[in-house]
Protein backbone atom coordinates (compact mmCIF):
# COMPACT_ATOMS: atom_id res chain seq x y z
CA UNK A 1 0.00 0.00 0.00
CA UNK A 2 1.03 3.64 -0.37
CA UNK A 3 0.48 5.19 2.10
CA UNK A 4 2.19 8.36 0.76
CA UNK A 5 0.46 11.43 -0.62
CA UNK A 6 1.73 12.02 -4.57
CA UNK A 7 1.15 15.49 -5.39
CA UNK A 8 2.94 18.57 -4.53
CA UNK A 9 0.09 21.21 -5.34
CA UNK A 10 -1.96 20.72 -1.95
CA UNK A 11 -2.68 24.20 -0.87
CA UNK A 12 -3.78 22.95 3.00
CA UNK A 13 -3.02 20.57 5.03
CA UNK A 14 -6.01 19.65 6.92
CA UNK A 15 -6.19 17.23 10.12
CA UNK A 16 -9.27 14.63 10.33
CA UNK A 17 -9.12 13.20 13.80
CA UNK A 18 -11.51 9.93 14.01
CA UNK A 19 -12.16 9.32 18.11
CA UNK A 20 -13.83 5.25 16.97
CA UNK A 21 -16.81 7.25 20.05
CA UNK A 22 -14.18 7.93 22.34
CA UNK A 23 -14.83 4.11 23.26
CA UNK A 24 -12.15 1.99 21.36
CA UNK A 25 -9.98 -0.14 23.68
CA UNK A 26 -6.84 0.47 21.73
CA UNK A 27 -7.28 4.23 22.12
CA UNK A 28 -8.18 3.90 25.88
CA UNK A 29 -4.48 6.05 26.84
CA UNK A 30 -5.05 9.11 24.31
CA UNK A 31 -7.34 11.82 26.04
CA UNK A 32 -8.53 12.91 22.68
CA UNK A 33 -8.98 16.61 24.31
CA UNK A 34 -5.34 17.06 25.31
CA UNK A 35 -4.08 15.65 21.91
CA UNK A 36 -6.18 17.74 19.64
CA UNK A 37 -5.50 21.01 21.96
CA UNK A 38 -2.24 20.02 21.40
CA UNK A 39 -2.24 19.94 17.61
CA UNK A 40 -3.73 23.14 17.07
CA UNK A 41 -1.31 25.00 19.18
CA UNK A 42 1.29 23.29 18.16
CA UNK A 43 1.61 21.53 14.74
CA UNK A 44 1.54 23.26 10.72
CA UNK A 45 -1.66 22.69 9.78
CA UNK A 46 -4.53 24.86 8.15
CA UNK A 47 -8.00 23.15 9.97
CA UNK A 48 -9.15 20.00 11.81
CA UNK A 49 -11.89 18.30 13.07
CA UNK A 50 -12.79 15.53 15.11
CA UNK A 51 -15.10 12.90 14.01
CA UNK A 52 -16.39 9.80 16.65
CA UNK A 53 -17.13 7.58 13.33
CA UNK A 54 -15.46 8.78 10.28
CA UNK A 55 -16.35 4.76 8.85
CA UNK A 56 -20.23 5.10 9.01
CA UNK A 57 -22.75 6.66 7.28
CA UNK A 58 -22.58 10.40 9.15
CA UNK A 59 -18.92 10.12 8.58
CA UNK A 60 -19.36 9.34 5.28
CA UNK A 61 -21.64 12.04 4.27
CA UNK A 62 -19.14 14.32 6.06
CA UNK A 63 -16.47 13.57 3.87
CA UNK A 64 -18.26 13.22 0.80
CA UNK A 65 -19.25 17.36 1.06
CA UNK A 66 -16.31 18.41 2.88
CA UNK A 67 -13.44 16.44 0.84
CA UNK A 68 -11.93 18.77 -1.81
CA UNK A 69 -8.82 17.83 -4.52
CA UNK A 70 -6.15 20.97 -3.21
CA UNK A 71 -6.25 19.84 0.20
CA UNK A 72 -4.44 17.20 2.32
CA UNK A 73 -5.87 15.05 4.67
CA UNK A 74 -3.79 13.59 7.66
CA UNK A 75 -6.31 11.29 9.39
CA UNK A 76 -5.69 9.69 12.86
CA UNK A 77 -7.45 6.76 13.36
CA UNK A 78 -7.38 2.82 13.28
CA UNK A 79 -4.66 0.99 11.54
CA UNK A 80 -3.74 2.35 8.31
CA UNK A 81 -5.19 -0.63 6.35
CA UNK A 82 -8.28 -0.22 8.38
CA UNK A 83 -8.31 3.16 7.51
CA UNK A 84 -8.01 2.34 3.52
CA UNK A 85 -11.11 0.06 3.58
CA UNK A 86 -13.19 2.20 5.63
CA UNK A 87 -12.70 5.33 4.44
CA UNK A 88 -12.55 4.63 0.78
CA UNK A 89 -16.57 5.40 0.45
CA UNK A 90 -16.28 8.96 1.84
CA UNK A 91 -13.42 9.80 -0.67
CA UNK A 92 -14.76 8.21 -3.49
CA UNK A 93 -17.99 10.33 -2.63
CA UNK A 94 -16.69 13.73 -2.19
CA UNK A 95 -14.14 12.39 -5.86
CA UNK A 96 -11.10 12.79 -3.97
CA UNK A 97 -8.50 10.43 -4.84
CA UNK A 98 -7.15 8.97 -1.59
CA UNK A 99 -3.55 8.30 -3.70
CA UNK A 100 -3.22 11.85 -4.04
CA UNK A 101 -4.80 13.23 -1.06
CA UNK A 102 -4.76 10.92 1.87
CA UNK A 103 -1.95 10.10 4.41
CA UNK A 104 -3.40 7.95 7.22
CA UNK A 105 -1.62 7.31 11.06
CA UNK A 106 -2.80 4.52 13.40
CA UNK A 107 -3.82 5.48 16.56
CA UNK A 108 -4.40 2.22 17.31
CA UNK A 109 -2.56 1.52 20.81
CA UNK A 110 -0.90 4.74 21.38
CA UNK A 111 -1.04 6.86 24.32
CA UNK A 112 -1.63 11.22 23.82
CA UNK A 113 2.38 11.55 23.52
CA UNK A 114 3.17 9.03 21.00
CA UNK A 115 -0.12 10.07 18.85
CA UNK A 116 0.95 13.26 18.84
CA UNK A 117 4.53 12.70 17.91
CA UNK A 118 3.60 10.36 15.05
CA UNK A 119 0.75 13.04 13.62
CA UNK A 120 3.57 15.06 13.56
CA UNK A 121 5.83 13.05 11.59
CA UNK A 122 2.85 12.39 9.51
CA UNK A 123 2.56 16.59 9.20
CA UNK A 124 6.53 16.96 8.72
CA UNK A 125 6.44 13.85 5.24
CA UNK A 126 3.73 15.56 3.72
CA UNK B 1 -7.13 -4.67 27.32
CA UNK B 2 -9.96 -3.08 29.44
CA UNK B 3 -12.83 -1.13 27.49
CA UNK B 4 -13.82 2.71 28.02
CA UNK B 5 -16.36 3.54 29.90
CA UNK B 6 -19.11 4.87 27.12
CA UNK B 7 -20.99 8.09 28.00
CA UNK B 8 -20.41 7.13 31.65
CA UNK B 9 -21.90 3.78 31.04
CA UNK B 10 -19.58 0.82 32.72
CA UNK B 11 -19.39 -0.79 29.44
CA UNK B 12 -20.31 -4.24 30.42
CA UNK B 13 -23.69 -3.33 30.85
CA UNK B 14 -24.11 -2.16 27.09
CA UNK B 15 -24.59 -5.55 25.21
CA UNK B 16 -23.45 -4.22 22.02
CA UNK B 17 -20.73 -6.81 20.39
CA UNK B 18 -21.13 -9.14 17.13
CA UNK B 19 -22.74 -12.89 17.12
CA UNK B 20 -21.85 -15.05 15.13
CA UNK B 21 -23.39 -17.56 13.80
CA UNK B 22 -21.66 -20.68 13.79
CA UNK B 23 -23.36 -22.64 10.47
CA UNK B 24 -22.58 -19.66 8.14
CA UNK B 25 -18.72 -19.48 9.84
CA UNK B 26 -15.87 -21.17 7.86
CA UNK B 27 -13.14 -19.89 10.19
CA UNK B 28 -11.90 -17.96 7.76
CA UNK B 29 -9.81 -15.70 9.92
CA UNK B 30 -11.01 -12.38 8.64
CA UNK B 31 -12.74 -10.68 11.00
CA UNK B 32 -10.05 -11.43 13.61
CA UNK B 33 -7.08 -10.17 11.22
CA UNK B 34 -9.63 -7.01 11.01
CA UNK B 35 -10.34 -6.05 14.56
CA UNK B 36 -7.64 -4.71 16.61
CA UNK B 37 -9.18 -4.82 19.68
CA UNK B 38 -8.82 -8.85 20.22
CA UNK B 39 -12.78 -9.46 20.52
CA UNK B 40 -12.69 -12.27 18.27
CA UNK B 41 -10.38 -15.88 19.15
CA UNK B 42 -10.46 -18.89 16.77
CA UNK B 43 -12.42 -21.97 18.29
CA UNK B 44 -11.88 -25.38 17.74
CA UNK B 45 -15.17 -25.57 15.30
CA UNK B 46 -15.44 -21.32 14.59
CA UNK B 47 -14.56 -18.32 15.47
CA UNK B 48 -15.44 -17.47 18.74
CA UNK B 49 -16.56 -13.61 20.28
CA UNK B 50 -13.64 -14.07 23.54
CA UNK B 51 -14.49 -10.77 24.58
CA UNK B 52 -17.38 -9.29 23.71
CA UNK B 53 -16.97 -5.78 25.86
CA UNK B 54 -13.57 -4.64 23.70
CA UNK B 55 -16.11 -4.13 20.81
CA UNK B 56 -16.61 -0.82 20.70
CA UNK B 57 -20.10 0.64 21.36
CA UNK B 58 -21.82 1.10 17.74
CA UNK B 59 -19.00 -0.59 15.62
CA UNK B 60 -19.92 -3.44 13.42
CA UNK B 61 -16.79 -2.68 10.53
CA UNK B 62 -16.16 -5.97 10.90
CA UNK B 63 -19.35 -7.44 9.67
CA UNK B 64 -18.10 -5.94 6.28
CA UNK B 65 -15.13 -8.53 5.76
CA UNK B 66 -17.25 -11.29 6.62
CA UNK B 67 -17.67 -13.02 3.20
CA UNK B 68 -20.57 -16.03 4.97
CA UNK B 69 -22.59 -13.01 6.68
CA UNK B 70 -21.88 -14.89 9.82
CA UNK B 71 -21.43 -11.87 11.66
CA UNK B 72 -24.48 -9.96 13.31
CA UNK B 73 -25.42 -6.70 15.94
CA UNK B 74 -27.82 -5.62 17.36
CA UNK B 75 -30.07 -2.81 15.64
CA UNK B 76 -29.15 0.62 15.86
CA UNK B 77 -32.92 1.29 17.50
CA UNK B 78 -32.21 -1.24 19.79
CA UNK B 79 -28.45 0.45 21.12
CA UNK B 80 -30.32 3.46 20.94
CA UNK B 81 -33.09 2.28 23.37
CA UNK B 82 -30.56 0.43 26.00
CA UNK B 83 -28.35 3.92 25.89
CA UNK B 84 -32.00 5.86 27.20
CA UNK B 85 -32.28 3.19 29.89
CA UNK B 86 -29.03 2.92 31.34
CA UNK B 87 -28.40 6.63 31.49
CA UNK B 88 -31.59 6.86 33.35
CA UNK B 89 -29.93 4.33 35.17
CA UNK B 90 -26.52 5.97 35.88
CA UNK B 91 -28.14 9.58 35.90
CA UNK B 92 -25.82 11.02 32.89
CA UNK B 93 -26.74 13.91 31.27
CA UNK B 94 -25.65 13.56 27.56
S1 LIG C 1 -12.57 4.80 10.94
FE1 LIG C 1 -11.47 3.43 12.32
S2 LIG C 1 -11.12 4.70 14.15
FE2 LIG C 1 -12.79 5.64 12.99
S3 LIG C 1 -14.71 4.80 13.84
FE3 LIG C 1 -14.12 3.58 12.03
S4 LIG C 1 -12.98 1.87 12.94
FE4 LIG C 1 -13.01 3.49 14.51
S1 LIG D 1 -15.14 -13.40 8.89
FE1 LIG D 1 -17.09 -14.52 9.12
S2 LIG D 1 -16.70 -16.55 8.27
FE2 LIG D 1 -14.70 -15.59 8.64
S3 LIG D 1 -14.09 -16.29 10.68
FE3 LIG D 1 -15.14 -14.32 10.95
S4 LIG D 1 -17.30 -14.88 11.34
FE4 LIG D 1 -16.31 -16.69 10.47
S1 LIG E 1 -17.58 -4.22 15.49
FE1 LIG E 1 -15.65 -3.11 15.36
S2 LIG E 1 -14.76 -3.22 17.42
FE2 LIG E 1 -16.45 -4.71 17.32
S3 LIG E 1 -15.49 -6.63 16.81
FE3 LIG E 1 -16.10 -5.71 14.87
S4 LIG E 1 -14.38 -4.45 14.14
FE4 LIG E 1 -14.02 -5.01 16.31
Amino acid sequence: MNNEAKSTQHVKKAILMCTCSFACPSMKDINFGELSERIRLELPHDYMLLHPRLCEENGENLLADLLKDNVLYVTPACKEEKQKKLLRDGFEKAGVKMDNNWKPVSISFKNTETAFNDIKKALEEV
Amino acid sequence: MAGRDYMGIPREEIPWYPTINADLCNSCGSCLDFCSNNVFAQGELHMEVANPYNCVVGCSACANECETGALSFPSKEELVKKLHELRDKYKTTV
